[in-house]
């Protein structure tokens, strides 16, 4: 009845055992599909000391002391900001949770989608000047060997006093690029690469008519210009993920030009300054991230369409089999409830949208991004909103998602109430102007986020996060999404 | 001899005897499964916790949490810690006063927890049971949610970002109630009277054989 068993054949049932133990245990971790990469993306985290974001009014601080505004040389009483975010202008408190939570997801990388500063100003030499000298353009220095807004006389000026240059335009833009800096630089150092995108807020000049500033461009690589690409440092944060930059698609040279000839036409773009750094793109894996400048000085409220159809047409013939796309402003504006109301939210204007701004373009833009299966993050609007449109008129049922993640803190575009919903409702999806009435999401109060997970199959699944305005209630998931495969 | 064995064999009977009678006793505070798909994240950067009352003295032997990955079936396996706090004097859970801590193993979407939990014994008074990852040194990895709108909710919930110095803080309104369940035994008083009663009269057996 009973064998008897050698030594050498009891090793090897125990060893047929074990193999056995570890198949079982072992198969369903196989079986699994296991995320190589992630990235999040937000926007918008900057303050606004004349229409600051509510949530976080102190009224205790009402009137202490004053906040620089960029207007050259001037100030406004403090509405109620503590006295960092009066001066650096953030929204330290729900951007620091924000980061606090992107950091704890462990993302290898963030892109930030514009409006990291108040800025708006004129990042040039201080308004206020005792004396000044014209000097020939012939015998100075181009600023920027693109430029074509470079002035025809440089001037030099001596400033009227030591306060005319502190609260200068120029000393704001640095200072409030190095405090935010200051905030992201953990995640680089804890595992996760911050990709910065311009907004209009680090372009634009709202003095000067709301118009980008060649100035601005500049003060813009000076503060942000060592991230696009740090090579050592982003191969270092993906060394976890066995992925690395793509050297041979990589070049800080590959941008939108006013030289550039796309289909026999040149400059089909509009580009009038030197957008290196501003805009540009990458590959790490099969993934292709393009990072476009909304706002460039010369052409506001246009992306470089053209240009980014061929940059992902590129990418594509390269092996891309993901596309993502950074910008500032939305191609298409979400009308949530209260918008275009008096007193209820923003009033939408020509720069609200890349539709907005030039219907044409706009939609040419929207078509790049669909004729690719890309997928478009931006902010701008201070609000939450995925949709996927198939034109302006069309907002649903298009192969791509315009995901609207720019509720990074800055003061929120729905002021329709004090406090927000405890739960969210479903995500509406709405960019042509509603007529009757709108149902007020609890998303469109929530300081907001997506992060995407890349999946060893190929498979992208996007969740997107939020908090209410308490500050002290949980952060809920908005939603899970499956991202498109690229074409 | 035999008066020993005897004395050991009541209370053995005794014991198996009460045993059944506690097995009949297990109470439960269970919220029920979630019935919204909107959810609570669940990671080293987030977690949470909800308030439990126990009338009398309880031995707890389950701490569960619904909890899902929304997909991601690589969270399977990973590890969340599930641990047991006093009320602190501001209602919320005291970390400076914990009664009990394991690691769990995420096993998929559904309830997830601790089941067999042996010596935690507690007396009646409120409590919190809070779901945490990288707590009490444990190199926690999961990345996760807790759907919410629990048929029962619990009295309070509260969440942590597992760093500041403030700890948990109370959530205010509806609409965080997670999926929680706490199992226990309860010793009802009948039980604990047989049982007296059986070491007893054994012991009296044992006593009378001896004489």
């Amino acid at each position: 009845m009973f064998t008897i068993i050698k030594n050498s054949q009891k090793k090897a049932l125990f060893a047929a055992a074990i193999s056995l133990v570890s198949a079982i245990n072992v198969a369903p971790a196989l079986a699994s599909d296991p995320v190589v990469l992630t990235f999040s993306t937000v926007g918008d985290s900057r303050q606004d000391p004349t229409t600051p974001d509510e949530t976080v009014i102190n009224p205790a601080m009402v009137g202490v002391g004053n906040c620089p505004i960029t207007t050259g040389t001037g100030t406004i009483a403090n509405p109620g900001l503590t006295g960092q975010d009066c001066k650096w202008q953030q929204n330290t408190t729900a951007w620091s949770r924000i980061l606090r939570t992107i950091q704890s997801e462990k993302s290898n990388l963030l892109f930030f989608n514009g409006d990291m500063i108040m800025g708006y100003g004129l990042a040039d030499i201080p308004v206020s000047r005792a004396s000044s000298v014209s000097i020939p353009v012939a015998t100075t220095a181009t600023p920027n060997p693109a430029d074509t807004e470079t002035p025809t006389a440089l001037t030099i000026s001596t400033p009227a006093s030591i306060s005319s240059v502190v609260t200068s335009d120029l000393m704001q833009f640095y200072q409030q690029y190095g405090f935010w800096r200051g905030m992201v630089a953990n995640l680089m150092e804890t595992g996760t690469y911050v990709v910065p995108v311009p907004g209009n807020h680090e372009t634009e000049c709202k003095r000067c008519g709301k118009k980008s500033q060649w100035q601005n461009e500049n003060a813009w690589r000076d503060n942000m210009g060592d991230l696009v690409l740090d090579k050592t440092r982003l191969n270092n944060i993906l060394s976890s993920t066995g992925l690395s930059l793509n050297a041979s698609t990589w070049s800080v040279a590959n941008t939108p030009s006013s030289t550039a000839v796309i289909n026999g036409v040149t400059n089909p773009d509009g580009i009038t300054t030197s957008q290196q750094q501003l805009s540009y793109s990458f590959d790490i894996g099969t993934n292709h991230f393009s990072v476009i400048n909304t706002d460039p000085a010369g052409n506001d409220s246009h992306a470089p369409y053209n240009w980014l159809d061929a940059d992902l047409t590129a990418a594509v013939a390269n092996g891309a089999t993901h596309l993502f796309v950074f910008g500032h402003k939305p191609a298409f504006y979400y009308y949530y409830a209260g918008a275009n109301v008096a007193g209820t939210g923003e009033t939408t204007s020509s720069s609200s949208s890349l539709y907005l701004a030039d219907n044409t373009a706009g939609t040419n833009f929207w078509n790049v991004i669909m004729k690719h299966n890309a997928t478009y993050f931006c902010g701008h609007e201070h609000i939450y909103n995925v949709s996927q449109p198939q034109n302006n008129a069309t907002p649903t049922g298009g192969p791509s998602y315009q995901v609207i993640v720019g509720a990074g803190g800055s003061p929120f575009d729905d002021l329709l109430s004090t406090t927000s919903p405890a739960t969210p409702e479903s995500v509406g999806v709405q960019t042509t102007e509603p007529t009757g009435t709108v149902t007020a999401l609890a998303s469109d109060r929530m300081y907001s986020w997506a992060t995407v997970s890349i999946h060893k199959s190929g498979a992208v699944v996007m969740n997107t996060y939020g908090f209410d305005t308490t500050l002290t209630n949980p952060i809920v998931n908005l939603g899970t999404f499956t991202l498109p495969t690229a074409q | 001899m035999k008066k020993i064995n005897s004395v050991f064999g009541a209370a053995g009977l005794a014991l198996l005897l009460c045993q059944q009678v506690q097995a009949d006793t297990v109470n439960t505070i269970s919220t029920g499964t979630p019935t919204n798909t909107e959810s609570l994240l669940l990671n080293s950067g987030q977690w949470l916790a909800g308030e439990f009352t126990l009338s009398q003295f309880e031995t707890i032997n389950t701490l569960e949490g619904y909890i899902v990955s929304n997909g991601d079936t690589t969270q399977i396996g990973n590890t969340f810690t599930i641990s047991v706090y006093d009320n602190s004097p501001s209602g919320a859970p005291w970390l400076a006063s914990e009664e009990y801590f394991g690691q769990a193993v995420f096993n998929g979407d559904g309830w997830n927890g601790l089941t067999g939990i042996t010596g935690l014994q507690l007396s009646a008074g409120t409590y919190w049971v809070a779901f945490e990852v990288g707590s009490n040194g444990d190199s926690d990895s999961l990345q996760a949610y807790m759907p919410v709108t629990t048929p029962n909710p619990l009295a309070a919930y509260a969440w942590y970002d597992g760093v500041s110095t403030s700890g948990y803080n109370l959530v205010s309104g509806s609409g965080y109630d997670v999926g929680v369940q706490v199992a226990g035994t309860v010793p009802l008083p009948s039980s604990l009277l047989l049982f007296a009663t059986g070491i007893f009269g054994f012991a009296r057996f044992g006593k009378r054989k001896a004489a």
